[in-house]
């Protein structure tokens, strides 16, 4: 007899799963500067992330890092991945005496 | 590259200045209001030189006085949120030896070439050369000491350095537009760069850091790239053409619109070197004004000796007609002190024998 919920779960399972969340270390460097872990949905991009977080910047003008290695856009993120993004491009300044 | 036991050495170093105590927190949130009162100050002298150049009349330098004043008020902004984050957060645990380390790797892997001196106990990597609307400003060594991250975690622990300097015609400090002295102005980097070093990140300072240098601000410059390579007025920094104007008394360049002549000499002088005249409020240069007994600096037309001290005075602080100072106006000659008791002694004793 097979067994049905063998069978069924991996093809069930991402229905199921779909829409859980998870959580990633997420920091990004720009204005003021944040470093959390915050709750992202599974299977969520790297790009998908970029344009949640930061609707207003263009990703090219960000340093992405995951795991503190290059990252693709396409790149699915995982539970606990530690996701940084920089800018680069930061206004300086001349010191006011 | 480094070997995993530099690493390590150098990892443990940065850590024995990173742990957090509880006084070490307070001297956090201490830095965190420091910057704050620091940032309101900066925000009070921009203002202060607006109001002036208002004042005054010096069209060409308000948008740039303006840029001034909004870059302190965004890092007031900056360093209230920052202070905010402190006195609501959290205590938190110091970076362990594994994570600085992993650090360290990735710093070496974003910029191929760190580097640690020992015996100045500093580690560093080295940019790019960096070219910013065609002026050639050369690669930089950004250089962390990790002594300084005890006392403060922010900009002043780094030194950046010019590799290949081409520095600013009219200030061989000015390596680049936003370094002054191998100091890194990070303006709208401060609060992220600050955040990171306090949570251990050293990768992201550094790379906070390198995205300030290779990044022009026209607003706010040491020296703006367009006067890189030649000379700017000494009042409001803007480009000089061939036919700049010289100043006296100081020796500074100066354009049309910040320099003046004195009123006596005609001698070209910018505005700080002119006095007022105390009585008719004229400008002049240096030479051409006179400190009087009372401490006002007068022009020789205003100027008049007491005619009593024979000390000068300006004209119009001497009595109506005898032209004496106000001390020599209170004080009575003895010579005039005997002639009006000899007068008074007539009349009383005229007065004695009219009643006889």
């Amino acid at each position: 007899m097979c067994n049905l919920s063998a069978f069924l779960c991996p093809v069930l399972t991402p229905f199921m799963r779909k829409g859980t969340n998870m959580k990633i270390l997420w920091i990004n460097n720009d204005g003021g500067g944040f470093a959390d872990h915050i709750d992202v949905e599974e299977g969520v991009t790297v790009s998908t992330l970029f344009t949640e977080r930061l609707p207003d910047s263009r990703a090219e003008d960000y340093l992405i890092r995951v795991n503190r290695m290059l990252a693709s856009a396409d790149q699915v993120l995982q539970e606990g991945d530690r996701v940084s993004m920089t800018p680069t491009k930061i206004e300086g300044a001349r010191l006011i005496a | 590259m480094l070997t995993t036991k530099e690493l390590v050495r150098a990892a443990d170093h940065l850590r024995s200045v990173m742990t957090v105590e509880p006084r070490r927190a307070h001297h956090n949130e201490r830095q965190a209001l420091l910057r704050w009162k620091s940032s309101e100050q900066g925000l009070r002298v921009a203002r202060r030189r607006l109001r002036k150049a208002q004042s005054h009349g010096l069209a060409l330098i308000q948008s740039q006085l303006k840029a001034d004043v909004r870059c302190q008020l965004e890092s007031v902004r900056d360093a209230v949120n920052d202070l905010m984050g402190h006195l609501t957060a959290e205590p938190r645990e110091s970076p362990s030896l594994s994570f600085l380390v992993a650090e360290l790797r990735q710093l070496e892997e974003e910029f191929s070439s760190l580097k640690v001196h020992w015996s100045e106990k500093w580690l560093g990597v080295s940019t790019e050369s960096i070219r910013l609307r065609d002026v050639y400003l050369g690669p930089f060594s950004i250089r962390l000491f990790w002594s300084r991250l005890e006392r403060s975690k922010d900009v002043h622990a780094f030194d950046v350095v010019a590799l290949d300097p081409n520095p600013a015609d009219s200030n061989e400090s000015v390596t680049h537009p936003h370094v002054c002295d191998e100091q890194l102005c990070p303006g709208r980097a401060s609060l992220p760069l600050a955040n990171a070093l306090v949570q251990g990140r050293i990768a992201d300072a550094f790379c906070l850091i390198r995205s300030v240098l290779t990044h022009y601000n026209s607003e706010s410059p040491h020296v703006s790239l367009d006067a890189w390579s030649g000379r700017e007025c000494h009042d409001c920094c803007g480009s000089l053409p061939g036919d700049s104007y010289y100043c006296e008394d100081c020796g500074y360049d100066y354009c049309a619109d910040c320099t003046t002549n004195c009123a006596k000499c005609e001698a070209t002088s910018c505005r700080d070197c002119l006095t007022g005249c105390f009585v008719c409020q004229e400008r002049y240069c240096s030479n051409c004004v006179t400190l009087t007994s009372s401490q006002h600096r007068c022009c020789a037309a205003c100027i008049e000796p007491c005619a009593r001290c024979k000390k000068p005075f300006a004209k119009t602080e001497l009595s109506p007609r005898k032209r004496y100072c106000a001390d020599c106006g209170r004080r009575r000659p003895k010579k005039e002190t005997l002639q009006s008791e000899d007068h008074d002694e007539q009349t009383s004793g005229a007065l004695e024998t009219a009643e006889a």
